[in-house]
């Protein structure tokens, strides 16, 4: 579903992203980990088409199409989806309006009809019960006042209507409480399919308790250092990411990370 | 400066042009030939001002002064309007052609007893004293556009609420002006006049044909406990030059609202002057506009809070394309009696284009010590982080500046009623995103 090979970006002449290959299929779940400032939001923003990112080199290709080629609305419309770290607030807009607008652009994208604001309710009711949103955020401007597990919840309910291919979440469980942790994780899992993939970035294992990754890579200083099952995370969460500056040269080197396992 | 550098010149053709083209009707009263004839001499005296003038530092009169407009505009066709959007209206309309009633495409049935509506033209045939100290009023002699509404005194309409009447309706007030066969001026004046506990909403929407100056004037009396609240909008005018301006006095317990609106206006001069002549009375002024290309909106306020316990508020919010450029100047006098006033006001506007302009000045001068003043100005642009947010939600680049420019106007307008009316006005402020979505360098 997604292969990407030797990727390069940088934002205002700094290379964040050094040379990332990494490969995922349909059904499977991903989690990429790392420190804080090794690129992972950085990654995950130029699958979705940040344009302050400039791609210096590399391929990405994305159900057979060259994802680089796309907008960021085309890419939403092909089905990725991503769930940001720091969701934006916008005042004025509310959150039902918001994601009515996104729905019927997806839908007219795919040739779909436009739902209209009875269906929509009735859609939207579901899903935010499913996730444990108070239905008055609806009416609400987007993430204007929300808190911080709102926010990550709302982030979490626009996956759920919009319902992807492809989703990537970018530190979802920062500054969640256990409970709330539980209810993202629950929401996650509902979508997991055989025909979605799903890339999970933390810098915690506390998520992957909940939802269990197939592969676990560690992205340090913009490359993909190591990549392994889900007891690499157990690893990480143990021994912290020290033992990785130290052995960069040689794991970078000795692995092929694009292909774990 | 010399204050004969503070004006243009070529007012003196003006005033002999106005001289030879308004006729004295026989059934007129005589103080209103006077009244002509001081506003040609002030005309004369002191002509157009230059942007050296205070008042009018960031708007240039000079085409205007120098353009074909000190001749009259014809009768006018209504024909030359029939692709105009109207705005809905299902309540008494009134049709005003280059400030000449229509009566075919006026619908004043419906107006409850207590309401008149009427030719300001008729009204001095008959019962003409009771207009005459309205009429008479100078606060400004030297001020242009008042200048000729007072030496062409004759066209617009005379609205008149009975104390105790409850209109719950909309009054539409469509103003045409046409400069189809040859460009000029219309000069109107409505006079309103709303008794006590009474209560009166306006809708006025202006549309241009071809090169004109519009200059509308607007005298409202509100009494006692009265409700007034207006709505006016400015359609297509790519081609007017308007001149817009409104006197309200307030008296006890009364309560007014303006709510100004346009998009696809090449100039207007939106004036609005509000004393508060009473104690607690509310006065909310609201403004939101759209410019592109190389419009120009420039917006004058005055606030007069002359008595105690009286609360003002003003929003105004202006998006800017092009090369256009915006101006809010709001002036808000707090005088030593006004006590316990509260007076809020924010300007905010929105720049699309790195060549657009947004020029914001408020004016405070508050002689009464307890009081509760507020101004707020920003300038900003669309945040493209909120862009970025909706495009990767599947939103079009165009759509999602469009969305946060509405989200940006929607709610100065918030209290529109009714919601129709409301949306419409929202989509005229947004509906000329989608044609330039990318900011000009
Ligand atoms: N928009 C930006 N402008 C400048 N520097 C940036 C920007 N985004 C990220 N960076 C820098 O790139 C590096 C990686 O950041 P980021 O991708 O956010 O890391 P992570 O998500 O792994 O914590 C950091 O050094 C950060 O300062
Ligand atoms: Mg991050």
């Amino acid at each position: 579903m997604l292969e990407i090979k030797n990727l390069r970006a940088s934002v205002e002449g700094n290379e964040i992203l050094k040379g990332v290959n990494l490969r995922v299929r349909e059904g499977e779940v991903h989690a990429i980990m790392g420190p804080n400032g090794s690129g992972k939001s950085t990654f995950a923003n130029v699958i979705a088409g940040r344009e302050e990112y400039q791609v210096t080199a590399g391929e990405v290709r994305y159900r057979d199409v060259d994802l680089l080629e796309l907008s960021p609305e085309e890419r939403a419309c092909e089905g990725i989806f991503l769930a940001f770290q720091y969701p934006v607030a916008i005042p004025g807009i509310s959150n039902a309006y918001f994601l009515r607008s996104s729905l019927n652009a997806i839908r007219n994208y795919r040739g779909e009809d436009e739902v209209d604001a009875f269906d929509f309710l009735k859609l939207i009711r579901e899903k935010m019960k499913l996730i444990g949103i108070d239905e008055k955020l609806l009416n609400r401007s987007v993430n204007v006042g929300f808190s911080g597990g709102e926010k990550k919840r709302n982030e979490i309910l626009q996956m759920a209507v919009l319902d992807p291919r492809l989703a990537i979440l970018d530190e979802t469980d920062s500054g969640l409480d256990i409970d709330a942790l539980r209810t993202v994780a629950e929401g996650v899992n509902q979508i997991r399919s055989a025909d979605r993939a799903i890339i999970v970035v933390t810098h915690y294992q506390r998520l992957l308790d909940h939802i269990i990754p197939d592969f676990v890579h560690v992205l340090f200083d913009g490359r993909i250092v190591e990549s392994g099952g889900k007891e690499l995370a157990l690893r990480l969460e143990k021994e912290g990411y020290g033992w990785l500056e130290k052995g960069e040269e040689t794991v970078s080197s000795a692995t092929s990370p694009e292909e774990p396992r | 400066m010399s204050a004969a550098s503070k004006r243009l010149s070529t007012a003196t053709d003006w005033a002999t042009a106005l001289e030879e083209a308004v006729v004295e009707h026989p059934g007129h009263p005589r103080w209103l030939a006077d009244i002509r004839k001081q506003g040609r001499e002030r005309i004369r005296q002191h002509g157009f001002p230059s942007r050296a003038h205070e008042e009018w530092k960031y708007t240039s009169l000079a085409a205007i002064a120098q353009g074909p407009y000190s001749s009259l505009l014809d009768e006018g066709d209504q024909g030359n309007f029939t692709t105009v959007k109207f705005l809905p209206a299902d309540g008494p309309v009134v049709t005003l052609l280059n400030g000449v009633f229509l009566e075919g495409s006026s619908d004043l049935l419906s107006l409850p007893a207590g309401i008149r509506v009427r030719p300001l033209s008729d009204a001095l045939r008959g019962d003409a004293d009771r207009l005459r100290s309205t009429l008479e009023a100078v606060s400004d002699g030297e001020h242009p556009f008042r200048a000729l509404a007072d030496a062409t005194l004759g066209d617009g309409l005379f609205i008149e609420v009975d104390s105790g009447i409850g209109f719950e309706g909309v009054l539409h007030v469509v103003n045409l002006i046409d400069g189809g066969s040859a460009p000029g001026a219309a000069h109107l004046r409505h006079v309103v006049v709303v008794g006590k506990g009474a209560r009166l909403a306006i809708v006025e929407e202006v549309h241009c044909h071809q090169d004109v100056l519009a200059n509308i004037h607007w005298d409202f009396e509100v009494g006692e406990d009265a409700e007034v609240g207006r709505v006016r909008t400015f359609g297509r005018c790519a081609d007017g030059n308007l001149f817009h301006g409104s006197r309200v006095r307030q008296a006890d317990g009364s309560t007014f609202s303006d709510f100004f609106h346009c998009a696809g206006v090449r100039m207007i001069r939106n004036e609005i002057e509000v004393e508060l002549a009473g104690r607690r009375c509310h006065t909310e002024l609201r403004g939101a506009y759209f410019a592109t290309g190389s419009e120009h909106v420039d917006n004058q306020t005055r606030i007069l809070h002359s008595h105690p316990d009286c609360t003002s508020n003003e929003v105004y919010r202006g998006v800017l394309s092009g090369r256009s450029r915006g101006v809010f100047s709001g002036k808000i006098h707090v005088f030593q009696d006004a006590q316990r006033t509260d007076a809020k006001q924010s300007s905010d506007s929105l720049l699309l284009s790195r060549k657009a302009e947004a020029d914001v000045r408020p004016r405070l001068e508050i002689y009464a010590d307890d009081v509760r003043c507020t101004h707020g100005a920003t300038v900003g642009e669309l945040d493209e982080d909120a862009i970025f947010y909706l495009r990767s939600r599947g939103v079009n680049e165009p759509l999602a500046r469009k969305m946060l420019v509405g989200a940006f106007v929607k709610e100065v307008l918030e209290e529109v009623e009714p919601e129709a009316l409301r949306q419409r006005l929202v989509d005229d402020l947004t509906c000329g995103i989608e044609i330039s979505p990318v900011p000009e360098e």
